[in-house]
């Protein structure tokens, strides 16, 4: 029988190289679970630290501008790397194609190509914490987000990038 | 300054569109209350009452139920039609303001509020008005969006740069009620705090006409510190030499300090009077370049004022 020769989960590899190049979309779908609970616990924390500050009406943990970028962060991290890709991307790849009886998504290339560019613009959003905390909230509204001199292009950049990865 | 910290629900309304906002607002929040209770109440009962009975029990064939689907079709819709007219009395309302009404320009700026007042005079972050006559708020920013939000009026309106937004709304009863900004605009958004002080009638005329007068017989030093708060300085420069949004002003008269190009300058009157006017000319190192000009907000005996009143802090 073909089928001894195939790979299934007893004889699978397990090593990071069977992950990172994986077109499964099972461990697809365990790799973007991953990667947004990762976010989910940074904003977590952020959204902690603004609470910390909260606690006393004049707080003195953080600076009125770290507060700013606290809230900020927490917002923009939530929203593209958290809420908009956890469902589809996580549990609509490990849970949707077994749901329709199919044998993996259409595009397993291409589904393994949009966790990367998910990566690669969740990195710009963080290279901007380091590049200057944006601190215009999440929305980036104008006319606010033109005059401030924090990196709001490198965030902006990321969420630009982060729109790409449409999840298969 | 009313004490609106300590209440977990609204507090007490101040102005004479308050009522009918907080007679909306109190009708969606108790029937969403209502329907939120029969709705999930029903869905628990149902869940217990109709639970798979056993291994072999099937479930009934249930198309559907034309009366109870009429049922809550209409009973939502009419209640969603009741809020919308309902709202919208209340919105035009609260946006025509009455023809007689007492006109202020109102301006938001990084982070003050500025009134100007028919008459002439100007106030920062205290809105003084008559009780009892309608108040027509016109308003604008000079760089961000910012947003006049008087919680004991039920008011608010975004105030934006290059065009002017109204509100309006007459307070009936003397006292002073707080003002804050409820758009972010940046570093010391939360302290872009003020009042609306609303004065009987006749307060209301003394008022206006020690206005036109302010500063006489004051010692320079003495109503430069009253402008020092009534102008909003206090909310970036303290004075007791820790810093803030911009650098304290203890003992910073006669001597050097290093600006973000690297040169130097010394503090003297005309270094003070620039940074009041271009406040972007020569920043201190270390500051970031976010102070609004006061050219129009400041006239040269205030401006003076505040000079002897910087010289004066040793």
């Amino acid at each position: 029988m073909q089928s001894q020769t195939s790979t299934n989960y007893l004889n699978s590899p397990t090593g990071w190289k069977s992950w990172l190049f994986t077109l499964d979309h099972k461990r697809i779908g365990i790799m973007y679970l991953a990667a947004i609970m990762t976010f989910f616990v940074v904003g977590g924390v952020l959204a902690l630290i603004i609470r910390l500050q909260l606690l006393s009406p004049h707080g003195t943990l953080v600076s009125a501008n770290t507060y700013n970028q606290l809230f900020t962060l927490h917002g923009a991290i939530m929203i593209f790397l958290f809420i908009i890709p956890s469902i589809p991307a996580s549990l609509g790849n490990f849970v949707l194609p077994q749901m329709l009886g199919a044998k993996d998504v259409a595009f397993p290339r291409l589904n393994l190509a949009s966790w990367y560019i998910y990566v690669f613009g969740a990195l710009f959003a963080l290279y901007s914490i380091v590049a200057g905390a944006v601190d215009t909230g999440w929305t980036f509204y104008t006319p606010y987000s033109t005059t401030t001199n924090t990196s709001v292009v490198s965030m902006t950049l990321g969420v630009f990038i982060l729109g790409f990865y449409s999840p298969a | 300054m009313m004490d609106t910290t300590g209440t977990l629900f609204l507090p007490p309304g101040q102005s004479t569109i308050a009522p009918e906002v907080d007679a909306l607002f109190n009708f969606i929040l108790y029937a969403g209350t209502i329907f939120f209770v029969i709705v999930v109440g029903v869905m628990i009962y149902f869940a217990v009452k109709y639970r798979r009975q056993g291994a072999d029990a099937v479930t009934p064939d249930i198309a559907h139920n034309t009366r109870l689907e009429i049922l809550w079709t209409v009973i939502p819709t009419l209640l969603v039609i009741v809020v919308f007219f309902w709202g919208f009395r209340i919105f035009l309302k609260m946006h025509v303001p009455p023809k007689d009404a007492f006109e202020v320009k109102v301006t938001g700026q990084k982070w003050f509020w500025s009134f100007d007042y028919p008459n002439g005079g100007n106030g920062v972050n205290e809105l003084v008005v008559p009780a009892g006559k309608p108040v027509k708020l016109l308003m604008s920013s000079k760089d961000v969006i910012h947003s006049f939000y008087v919680p004991d009026f039920r008011i608010k309106m975004d105030v934006l740069p290059n065009r002017y937004t109204v509100t309006w709304f007459d307070a009936p009863n003397p006292g002073q009620y707080n003002l804050f900004c409820s758009e972010y605009c940046g570093t010391s958004h939360s302290k872009m705090i003020g009042t609306v002080k609303v004065l009987g009638e006749r307060e209301f005329a003394v008022w206006q006409e020690s206005s036109s007068s302010a500063g006489v017989g004051m010692a320079p030093e003495a109503y430069g510190e009253q402008l020092y708060t009534a102008r909003a300085c206090v909310t970036c420069h303290k004075v007791d030499g820790t810093q803030s949004t911009g650098p304290s002003w203890k003992g910073i008269f006669g001597h050097t300090v290093k600006l973000t190009d690297g040169s130097q300058t010394a503090v003297d009157e005309n270094y003070l009077r620039e940074s009041v006017l271009i406040p972007g000319a020569k920043v201190v190192a270390g500051y970031q370049n976010v102070m609004p000009t006061y050219q129009g907000i400041l006239n040269s005996k205030q401006i003076d004022a505040l000079v002897a009143y910087i010289k004066s802090l040793k």
